[in-house]
This record gives C-alpha cells, sequence and structure tokens, in this order.
C-alpha cells in the first residue's frame, strides 16, 4: 500500500479525529501483510495474531503522541517490529546469534571463494568457486522455492531477518526500515547486505544441486 | 572490510577494486549510498568482470524473488487476516477511545 504524502496526512488526521471506518478500513486492509511479517518472529499462528492485535492496540493508544514525521504505515510498522521482538524472545523462537553468525568475521561472503594474499589475482575469485549462472528457471518464483526463502528468512540473525523483511519483503525504504528499528542507515546496509548474501547462498545451494563449499573443499583435495 | 581484503591494484583502471571488496559493496552500489568515485570503480569491475555481474545479477534477483514471497502460497494453516471479531474488538475500543 503505498500512499502519497497527501493521502498520508489525509489518513493521520482521519485517525486522529477518531474516524471509525478509516481505522476499520486499515485494520482490514494492513493486517494480511502484518501477520506475513509477525510470522517470521513468532511462531503459531495465534502469536502472529497477538502480534498484529498488540500493535494496533499501540496505534489505539499512541496515535495522539505520534507527530507524523513519518508515515502512518511507517510508523505502524515500527510499532509491529517492536511487539513481534518481544514477543519473539519470550517465545525463545529467537535463533542464538552464534549459530548463524558469519565465521568469517566481516566479510559475507566466505573469503575461501577468492584468492588469497600472495596470489597475483589475490582477492579476485578462484574459478571453481566463482558464481555461476542458475539457468532461466530462477526467474520464477515456485512454491518450493517461496518455502526455501522462508527458512531462508527464518535462519537469519534477529537484527538481520528484521531488516531484510521490512526492506526487500515489504518494500520500505533503507531510511524508512532505520527509522522504525531505530538504526543509523549505515547500519540498515550493513545488516541487509548480509542478509541479501546469505538468501542468494540458498538458492545457489538449491540451484545448483552442488553447493560452492563442496565444491571448494573438492578442488583443496584434489590440489593437497 | 577487513584486513583480509587485499589492496587494490594501482594503476589498473578496471581493478581498482577488485572481487572480493565489489561483492562487499553491491548493496551500497543497489541503494545507491556509494560516493561518486567508488561507484564509477565498481562499475567498471563490473563492465569488466561476468563472474561479479553473475553475482549482482543474483542478488537482484534473490530481492525480487524475497518482495514476490508474499504472493505465493500461504504457510500450512496460516489466515488471511485477523478474524472479524478481533477487528470489531479493535474498532470498538479505537471508538472508545478516540471518538469525541
Amino acid at each position: 500500500v503505498i500512499t502519497s504524502d497527501t493521502d498520508d496526512r489525509v489518513l493521520l488526521a482521519q485517525l486522529r479525529a477518531g474516524d471509525t471506518q478509516t481505522f476499520a478500513r486499515i485494520v482490514r486492509e494492513w493486517s494480511p501483510q502484518m501477520l506475513r511479517f509477525a510470522r517470521t518472529f513468532v511462531s503459531g499462528e495465534a502469536a502472529a495474531q497477538d502480534v498484529v492485535q498488540e500493535t494496533w492496540i499501540g496505534v489505539i493508544t499512541g496515535i495522539s503522541r505520534f507527530e507524523g514525521r513519518s508515515q502512518v504505515r511507517t510508523w505502524v510498522y515500527a510499532i509491529l517490529a517492536n511487539q513481534a521482538r518481544r514477543r519473539g524472545q519470550n517465545d525463545h523462537r529467537t535463533v542464538p546469534m552464534s549459530s548463524v553468525a558469519n565465521t568469517w568475521g566481516e566479510q559475507s561472503v566466505d573469503p575461501d571463494r577468492f584468492l588469497p594474499s600472495g596470489e597475483y589475482w589475490a582477492g579476485a575469485w578462484r574459478q571453481e568457486c566463482a558464481p555461476v549462472s542458475w539457468g532461466p528457471e530462477a526467474q520464477i518464483l515456485s512454491a518450493e522455492v517461496a518455502d526455501l526463502l522462508r527458512t531462508a528468512i527464518a535462519t537469519l540473525p534477529p537484527r538481520q531477518r528484521e531488516v531484510l523483511t521490512l526492506r526487500d519483503v515489504h518494500g520500505f525504504s533503507s531510511e524508512e526500515v532505520a527509522e522504525q528499528l531505530g538504526l543509523a542507515t549505515g547500519n540498515v546496509r550493513v545488516l541487509l547486505h548480509r542478509a541479501r548474501v546469505k538468501v542468494r547462498e540458498h538458492l545457489e545451494e538449491y540451484y545448483h544441486g552442488s553447493n560452492a563449499g563442496d565444491r571448494l573443499e573438492l578442488s583443496l583435495r584434489e590440489s593437497s | 572490510m577487513t584486513g583480509q581484503v587485499p589492496e587494490p591494484y594501482p594503476g589498473d583502471s578496471a581493478h581498482r577494486v577488485i572481487c572480493q571488496q565489489v561483492v562487499e559493496l553491491l548493496t551500497d552500489y543497489l541503494e545507491d549510498a556509494l560516493d561518486a568515485d567508488l561507484r564509477q570503480d565498481v562499475e567498471r569491475h563490473l563492465d569488466a568482470c561476468p563472474e561479479c555481474r553473475l553475482f549482482l545479477g543474483q542478488l537482484t534477483l534473490s530481492t525480487s524473488l524475497l518482495a514476490s514471497t508474499d504472493d505465493v502460497v500461504s504457510p500450512l494453516g496460516a489466515t488471511d487476516s485477523l478474524p472479524e471479531s478481533t477487528v470489531q474488538a479493535l474498532v470498538d475500543r479505537f471508538g472508545d477511545l478516540l471518538t469525541p
């Protein structure tokens, strides 16, 4: 749902004036997408519905204090992200950072896929680990790939999951996501990049059959 | 960026930045957050490097697939919206609190 600035000002004025029809309309229109967001953070449909319901209660109690410096929908999602995080922590659904953190420090892409320092082309792709075309079938989103993407999202560290879901699934700008999560825009882009690289790796594994890690291991074994 | 990332090659315009650096810059590139010089370096590299071009294409494809995951069948047991009774309860609460 993309609203122009004028529409948004009208919407806010209607909500502040206590227009129940407008409130009912946005609850009906926005809740399906908000439920999909909540499902990535909590387990069970009832918990996801609770998160969305609590978000709307937050909107009702907070609307008089909302200054309208961001779009109404951006603000609603900031409340939603907060509720989902709180509930997700209570549910112990949050995957521990250590189990999914990069093993190679700050780099998003495994450094073993590049030629090591000392080589003339240090930092260039190793031939056997370079990206390979996924073929035309990768252009179409099948139900199977949608499931794969959901799994990929679910295994991201929480902050990366929030950023990727808000930016790439729900289409907020990096600036809006920064505002929603209380982060610097630069940090949002760092988290977004790591998350996108991991999602790409899930797809790479799916479309290749054998993933780049296996190919690397094979080539290292052959060369030793 | 860590110290592991190699230094760029001086005097080689296509390789002022190298693959391992380029892949770390692609989200900033796509979000238009690179300064003009670095953006140009990345673009020159992409022109010369089919592997990094492929990586970029796959990264953008991943994000466009993510944008459509919402339209594909919801997970088992998921409902499309809040139950109507919940919507009604919220609207009543809104009315009680905000209607003058």
